[in-house]
């Protein structure tokens, strides 16, 4: 215990450095976090929520009531997750990649800052937009390839255009991280590599890929945490929440926003924020648990 | 690699630089196509908010429109004065948050990179579960107005997106990897105290992890209109996205509702341009990171300016 | 590092701890809060519908002017919150919750803060027995207060409009004068037949549209009493000939209405915009489409300038007086207020449903800026004008000047509209959700998938039988049955 407090003073400027986030958090985080017990209320607006009376575990019923469709809008979330998780990131890299090995830093640029814009475009401008594409008689795309596919009503089709579209809004934004990562490498190693040899392919192999790696696996482990939450804008408006839809297209948070809106229930939501932070917590335990039998230095805690 | 003194030369090796072989411009290519694959719909953004309302209806959405107007981008113009006042405050915001973000996330994650520090476990743990687990909106809106009296307040939309655990980490991830332990046991033993090494050593050596971050808090800020929703009460004090999401949704409700009379329509003025109108909204929002986002570039874009990085 | 966690789940207890203690002492009222001179003072909120944000300068010139214009005749000041239609139900729920406001204006259909959410939730003020002898209790009829009680208590305060609900089915007037539609040989949906065969050889893209909505709900109230007031939910509803709490999905009628859709959209009539909800919200101000439905009201001539074009109407039901037709605008005090405040805000709703000048300033704004009184004396609205309401969601079409397209004798139409309709048998009937709520929200999501593509026609006429027991067999798994007995209880113990 002595030797932990003889540390701590010690460190004492490294405390003070992380004071003010520390007290960030406290106030606007952890404080609020008290409202996690609605999930175990029955809201009374005349009591407010730290007033109103328990009512266990029934709010957790509203994700249950359906079996299958409880199954069926998890299956969604997690298969989603995967894809989005795993398209998406090795999108990421190959786009960092391809930028940072590319000789003309100009036309980089130009094209860079095109790729980043989708991110600014709200989702209710991106479901015109896919719907510009995708709609049957005056879709581009329809027109152009002169197919007459009924794209609104193919639910088997969604989980492609959704990853399509998800990947062009998220992918321009999410490689500058991995560009940042590789504009601190070192060209000295690439030199010399080159004098050992080593073609592109190689270099990029031994060097690049392994200044990332670091960086990717950080990103994932977080990622994990939010495997039971997904975009709403996403699959909420771009789908115009179609029934016709559903079987590949409902997640929980759509379920959630559905409900809510003709069933107003603060018990219901904070339930199941709660189930998915729960579900979150563990995978996150798990993956990290893995990475550091990997890799211990790339494991978050 | 984390061995090696990092500099970044000058003069980068002659052969490096003239290797424009055919496989750059096989890159190239493919860079190009994805480019395009981003800028068409930017593109069909663009023109949708010029043309005529009536002829999307009746042909859908094209890039050659039969008819022009300015019926789209005149209902977002209209709020002309409330436009630059919200320009104003999302600037502010993004600017504010941003660098206080930065500043106080860096130290953060710098004291839970030192090694033997005890306390840091905690503090990883501590900056982990918010992450996970959030008491929803009533709460923070009942804490954050009544207990902390911060009533439309813009603080409310500085602070609790300054500090994230996924930035936090990025930084301290970057701190681990790429800033050698060496140049700060250097700094120490030639007398240097802990805030000095932090403040000259590391952070100019932590531009481009920083960099990254302040572009995702700063995309953050200029897209978040949930928290002015909630918060914010005064026209002077609403952020651009809140207003563009509020003449959306209002066009949909004025166009949808049955229950709203004929009469207010005219409010409106005539024909209610619906997509021309969205996509009006979204040429708002994005003209202005079109312009400014070039100066960033120079952390990403390794090689356009030579030397910037470190010395 | 076990201590690290324990450590940490201390602070956060501690915070909990902490803020329980903090929030029974703030919300143990407090004395009602009063100006210098003695004037309660009252938190109004109200939505605005016809701008995209309302300015709050000039909300707050309003606020001046009302409060200045009751000072000598209530006992009561006003502090005015207006909040754009597009946050409304966010903003106003979350200061609902804080406690915030003491007179809200809502309706039956409003999502999260409908009549249906708030009464169960405890959030209203019951002022029952404040009521009789007001002048806001005089200035409408008893009738009108005892449609809107919830299990025999007051809550709300309707505005008074057309308050029941019938639908017509609605024409292209230049179609009609085209093709000679006899439109008086119409009296049920099927006979529009030959006028969509019409419509569909003049190549129009929607002869048939249904804007995006399963009509079910609408096209049968003169067989049933959809007493959700929801279309989300319309598999269950009060049969009027057995006067019991009916399973819909499972009648001839639904049966006959879906193949009836299923037909006209293999035929071209109904496109598949309407099913996949990609139909453009303008559609119906182009000439794309020829017939399509309208909510019956006073003086359906609106439909010419709400859709741009000349527009016909013919009923497809009668007029009904259901539970929450008369909520489709209403007040409501709030439960946190103190008595003095609910007398309060009541003296301010008679003021306002009796003085014709502080309504026509609650609603319009500012004489000279927003509004001006035209040759007749009525109102006509400025091109800038920053504060502007309508009628529907601020007082009573008794008290508010009409505006100048509008008849002189707009308060006589509503009394007539509103006459000439027949009491629902279930009129009065308060559903109360909470026992089988999360069966309820899975339904309505089974709907979504089966029951709103049937009513649009997405099945083929073949198809239509198996996807009905389908569509059965989804709604059993998630719970109906529980749902249905529980309704059946109800309205049986309410009988």
């Amino acid at each position: 215990m002595k030797e932990f407090f003889r540390n701590t003073w010690k460190h004492r400027a490294h405390v003070v450095m992380a004071l003010p986030a520390f007290l960030v958090l406290l106030f606007f985080a952890y404080i609020p976090m008290s409202g996690l017990v609605m999930a175990f209320k029955s809201f009374d607006y005349s009591k407010g929520i730290w007033g109103s009376p328990w009512n266990g575990i029934q709010n957790f019923k509203f994700l249950l009531a359906s079996k299958d469709i409880f199954v069926n809008m998890t299956l969604n979330t997690l298969m989603y997750y995967v894809i989005f998780t795993a398209v998406g990131t090795f999108l990421n890299v190959v786009l960092a990649i391809a930028i940072d090995q590319f000789v003309f830093k100009r036309c980089a640029k130009v094209m860079q800052t095109i790729m980043i814009i989708p991110i600014f475009i709200s989702y209710a401008a991106v479901q015109f937009i896919v719907y510009a594409f995708i709609s049957t008689d005056t879709g581009i795309l329809n027109n152009t390839f002169g197919m007459n596919t009924k794209f609104y009503i193919t639910a088997s089709l969604w989980p492609i255009i959704l990853t399509i579209v998800k990947m062009w809004n998220s992918v321009g934004y999410g490689s500058v991280l991995y560009m940042s990562v590789l504009a601190g490498v070192d060209t000295e190693l690439y030199e010399a590599a080159e004098i050992d040899g080593a073609n592109k392919w190689k270099q990029i192999w031994h060097i690049t890929l392994p200044a990332l790696i670091p960086m990717i696996t950080v990103m994932l482990l977080l990622s994990v945490g939010n495997i039971m939450r997904s975009d709403t804008g996403l699959f909420y408006q771009v789908t115009r929440d179609s029934g016709t839809l559903y079987d590949t297209t409902q997640v929980i948070d759509s379920y959630v926003l559905h409900a809510i809106f003709k069933n107003s229930n603060y018990g219901f939501v904070s339930a199941t924020t709660l189930f998915q932070s729960v579900v979150g917590l563990l995978m996150m335990l798990f993956a990290n648990g893995l990475v550091r039998k990997i890799s211990p230095e790339n494991s978050l805690f | 690699m984390s061995g090696k003194k990092k500099m970044k030369n000058a003069d980068l090796a002659p052969s490096r630089r003239q290797r424009k072989g055919v496989g750059q411009y096989i890159l190239g290519f493919f860079l190009l196509l994805y480019t395009l694959f981003c800028a068409l719909p930017i593109l069909l953004v663009f023109i949708a908010a010029f043309t005529d309302e009536k002829a999307i209806t009746q042909n859908g959405f094209s890039y050659f429109p039969e008819k022009w107007s300015l019926d789209g981008i005149n209902s977002v113009l209209r709020y002309g004065k409330q436009l630059i006042v919200s320009y104003g405050v999302t600037i502010f915001i993004t600017v504010v948050g941003t660098l206080v973000g930065l500043l106080i996330m860096s130290m953060f994650a710098y004291a839970i990179s030192r090694p033997d520090f005890r306390l840091s476990k905690f503090f990883s743990i501590y900056l982990l579960i918010p992450m996970l687990f959030s008491g929803g909106q009533l709460s923070c809106y009942i804490i954050f107005t009544t207990y902390y009296n911060l009533k439309d307040s813009l603080l409310l939309l500085i602070l609790p997106l300054c500090v994230t655990t996924m930035n936090v980490i990025i930084l301290r991830t970057y701190i681990a990897n790429s800033i050698p332990a060496e140049l700060m046991e250097a700094a120490k033993i030639d007398g240097a105290g802990e805030y000095r090494t932090f403040f000259q050593i590391t952070l100019p050596l932590l531009k481009p992890s920083m960099a990254a971050v302040g572009f995702m808090m700063a995309t953050t800020y200029w897209n978040d209109w949930q928290n002015a929703l909630l918060y914010i009460k005064s026209d002077s004090k609403k952020p651009l996205q809140l207003l563009l999401v509020n003449i959306q949704k209002s066009i949909e409700f004025l166009l949808n509702n049955a229950n709203v009379p004929a009469s207010a329509r005219a409010a409106m003025g005539g024909t209610i341009p619906q997509y021309s109108a969205t996509m009006a909204t979204v040429i708002v929002v994005i003209g202005p990171i079109m312009v400014v986002y070039p100066f960033f570039q120079k952390y990403f874009i390794k090689g356009l300016t030579v030397g910037s990085v470190k010395g | 590092m076990k201590k690290k966690i324990l450590s940490t789940l201390l602070v956060a207890s501690m915070a909990a701890g902490l803020m329980t203690g903090c929030g029974n002492a703030a919300s143990s009222g407090g004395a009602t809060p009063k100006t210098d001179d003695g004037k309660v003072v009252i938190n109004v909120t109200r939505a605005t519908f016809n701008l995209a944000t309302p300015d709050s300068a000039q909300v707050k010139k309003v606020e001046d002017a009302i409060n200045a214009y009751i000072a000598d005749k209530i006992n009561v000041k006003i502090n005015l919150t207006d909040i754009g239609s597009g946050e409304y139900t966010d903003k106003a729920n979350t200061s609902l919750a804080n406690k915030e406001i003491n007179l809200l204006w809502t309706a039956s259909w409003e999502s999260t803060i409908g009549t249906n959410d708030l009464v169960p939730q405890n959030a209203v003020y019951d002022i029952t027995d404040l009521l009789p002898g007001t002048p806001l209790y005089e200035s409408m009829d008893a009738g009108q207060w005892e449609a809107t009680k919830y299990n025999g208590k007051n809550y709300f305060i309707p505005v008074y409009k057309d308050n029941v609900e019938g639908y017509d089915i609605m024409f292209r007037q230049d179609l009609v004068d085209k093709y000679g539609w006899d439109l008086s040989s119409v009296k049920s949906l099927a006979d529009i037949e030959p006028m969509l065969a019409d419509a569909k050889s003049e190549g129009l893209k929607y002869p048939y549209l249904t804007q995006k909505t399963a009509m079910f709900y609408r096209y049968y109230i003169n067989s049933f009493d959809f007493f959700t007031a929801d279309a989300t939910s319309n598999w269950v509803a009060v049969d009027r000939n057995t006067n019991k709490v009916v399973d819909t999905v499972l009648t001839d009628e639904y049966k006959e209405f879906c193949t009836l859709m299923a037909k006209w959209a293999e035929a071209g009539y109904i496109s598949e915009d309407d099913v996949t909800k990609t139909t453009t919200d303008t559609t119906t101000q182009t000439q794309d489409w020829a017939v399509s439905w309208w909510t019956d009201i006073p003086v359906n001539a609106e439909a010419n300038s709400r859709y741009n074009q000349d527009v016909t109407m013919v009923p497809a039901t009668d007029r009904w007086a259901h539970s929450t037709s008369a909520l489709g605008s209403c007040y409501c005090i709030t439960a946190n207020s103190t008595e003095e405040q609910a007398k309060a805000c009541i003296d301010f709703m008679g003021l306002l449903y009796t003085d014709s000048k502080l309504a026509d300033l609650y609603t319009f704004g500012i004489e000279g800026e927003d509004f001006n009184y035209d040759a007749n004396g009525k109102v006509e609205q400025t091109d800038n004008g920053k504060y502007n309401h309508s009628m529907w969601e601020s007082a009573s079409a008794t008290v508010v000047t009409p505006l100048y397209n509008e008849p002189d004798n707009k308060a006589d139409l509503y009394k007539d509209f509103n006459g000439g309709a027949n009491t629902s048998c279930a009129a009065g009937f308060r559903f109360d959700k909470t026992p089988v709520a999360d069966k309820y929200a899975a339904c309505q999501t089974v709907f979504e998938q089966y029951g709103f593509v049937l009513e649009n026609g997405g099945v083929a006429v073949a198809d239509v039988d198996s996807t009905i027991a389908a569509y059965q067999a989804a709604l059993d798994e998630a719970g109906y049955q529980d749902v249905l007995a529980e309704f059946q209880k109800q309205y049986d113990a309410w009988k």
